[in-house]
């Protein structure tokens, strides 16, 4: 097990990202092409490519988004199925700003698992909370009137039994 | 390069989350339980919660739940349950006239739709229930509008085969139907080699079943048959059920699939089976602890739940007991005997053991 990993690890390629503060990274190739943005980049310059810069994504995001690049950079087998599940919620449980950030990150980066795994993190934050709190947790703007609003919640009374 | 240049990222909450289409996302991903509380966080949610896009969005992603819908003796209200039964609620009051009320009725569900068909006093009547809205309305009559027929989804769209015509001299039919909840439409489907009524339906292997059932010229029918949409055929399975003594007043077949198996509750001997595709037999699997054989099957629901059976009706541990019971089970056809889960569920002890109907929503 640990002689296949660390097999894997170095001898495979390594490529440089650079994030929007001008800091650079190197991270295996494996890792970064879990995001589509990166390999397609990758894919377009070929051996070419000196660094990759990433515009939109600030360091911090960035080490965050690698670190989940990493862990899930080979296939999972089922066994190790229960343990990459704490694993991942371990990973989203930060934040909100940070979680904001990495969502966007992992949007621009599309990485089509960590999204869902974040939006899932964003969905889980609404649940259980009152209208008031859903507001106050997200900054949204009530625009009901007063009348529009207590009329919605007559016809919804049920729902706050 | 040209790529990253865009998306420039606000700064702001909920507005940051990146496109319309994520935060729709987002929302799709909370229990529908939350979905009328949400709609008052503000306009933008409220209109999402009141279209049918985020329930599409939901099958999209493959986040849907079940919603079970019983109508009990004595309830005014059809109620709505979670799969674990907690929280359960009564829907608005269905806004019929009082023949309506009053007489048998039949119902399915198709996407967030459930139809309710019966007879009011200037005729046929099918209310529909819309889950988005939380509103009963009155829906588009079928081609042959029908009592006592079989009924099944796909997940999509509502099927209905066999029955009464109520419009035609009470006739024994033999045609089909199709429901769109998209534009509420009916369209005509083949007619099935067999005219019946008091027949049930399921889809298995993605084909349209419709199993049993009695007409004028054979009495009891034990042969089923199979719609293949995209031939647009029916194929005739006879023999389908098991030889059984069936009485005249016996309910439509208990039947349910669940894993793509076919389930059966055989109601004199109060006995589950599964049928077995290969040898097209069935394969006894035990008793089911609800008592179907005390009313010839009716007033029992056996339904499919996900990936559960469940089962709902009088329990045959208790017989002294007069309230509602309610068991799932993870059927395993390999298996001597199921095993049975008796749910804790708040709001069903005070229900009467009789169930008038009884649908599952998944959405």
């Amino acid at each position: 097990m640990a002689s296949s990993t660390s097999g894997s690890s170095s001898s495979s390629k390594v490529v440089k990202i650079r994030s929007s503060d001008n800091e650079n990274f190197e991270v295996e190739e494996a890792a970064a092409a879990r995001s589509e943005t990166i390999k397609k980049l990758l894919e377009d310059v070929g051996d070419d490519a000196d660094v990759i810069p990433l515009p939109n994504v600030d360091a911090k995001t960035l080490v965050k988004v690698m670190e989940w690049c990493k862990k899930h950079m080979d296939d999972v087998d089922e066994l190790n199925k229960e343990e990459m599940k704490t694993w991942d919620a371990e990973f989203v449980d930060m934040d909100q700003s940070c979680l904001y950030n990495v969502l966007l990150a992992a949007n621009f980066l599309n990485i089509k698992e960590l999204l869902d795994q974040l939006t899932q993190k964003v969905a889980d934050m609404i649940k259980g909370k009152s209208p008031e709190e859903i507001r106050a947790t997200f900054n949204i703007k009530n625009d009901f009137t007063p009348e529009e609003e207590a009329e919605i919640r007559k016809q919804n009374a049920w729902a706050f039994e | 390069m040209g790529v990253c240049e865009t998306n420039k990222i606000p700064d702001t909450d909920w507005k940051a989350f990146s496109s319309k289409k994520r935060k729709d996302l987002i929302l799709a991903r909370v229990p529908r339980s939350e979905y009328l509380k949400l709609s008052s966080v503000n306009k933008r949610f409220l209109s999402l919660i009141k279209s049918n896009e985020i329930f599409k969005m939901r099958k999209e992603i493959g986040f849907t739940e079940q919603s079970v819908f019983i109508l009990a003796t004595g309830e005014e209200n059809w109620l709505a349950f979670d799969r674990k039964f907690k929280s359960p609620r009564k829907l608005p009051i269905l806004p019929s006239d009082f023949c309506f009320t009053s007489v048998g009725k039949e119902s399915l569900c198709a996407g967030t739709h459930l139809l309710v068909t019966g007879k009011e006093l200037d005729g046929f009547v099918i209310w529909t229930y819309k889950l988005a809205t939380n509103r009963w309305f009155k829906g588009s009559s079928m081609v042959n509008p029908r009592c006592k027929f079989a009924s099944a989804t796909d997940g999509t769209f509502g099927y209905v085969a066999g029955g009464i015509g109520i419009e035609s001299g009470r006739e024994i039919l033999g045609s089909a139907e199709k429901y769109n909840p998209d534009d509420g439409s009916w369209e005509p489907l083949p007619n099935m080699h067999k005219k019946r009524s008091s027949c049930s339906g399921c889809f298995l292997d993605d084909k349209f079943y419709v199993i049993g059932g009695r007409n004028e010229e054979e009495g009891n029918l034990r042969c089923g048959e199979a719609f293949d949409e995209e031939e647009n055929t029916w194929e005739l399975i006879p023999n389908m059920l098991p030889n059984v003594g069936v009485s005249e007043a016996q309910c439509p077949p208990l039947v349910a699939v669940v894993n793509n198996q076919l389930y059966y509750v055989e109601a004199c001997e109060n006995e589950i089976m599964v049928f077995m595709k290969k040898t097209k037999s069935w394969k006894k699997l035990g008793g089911v602890p609800v008592r179907a054989d005390c009313n010839r099957g009716w007033g029992v629901a056996f339904k499919s739940l996900g990936n559960e059976l469940l089962a709902i009706g009088a329990s045959s541990d208790c017989y002294a007991c007069h309230s509602m019971t309610v068991y799932t089970c993870f059927p395993d056809p390999e298996a001597m005997k199921l095993q049975w889960k008796l749910l804790e569920c708040g709001g069903m002890n005070r229900l009467r053991n009789f169930i008038k109907n009884c649908c599952v929503m998944t959405a």
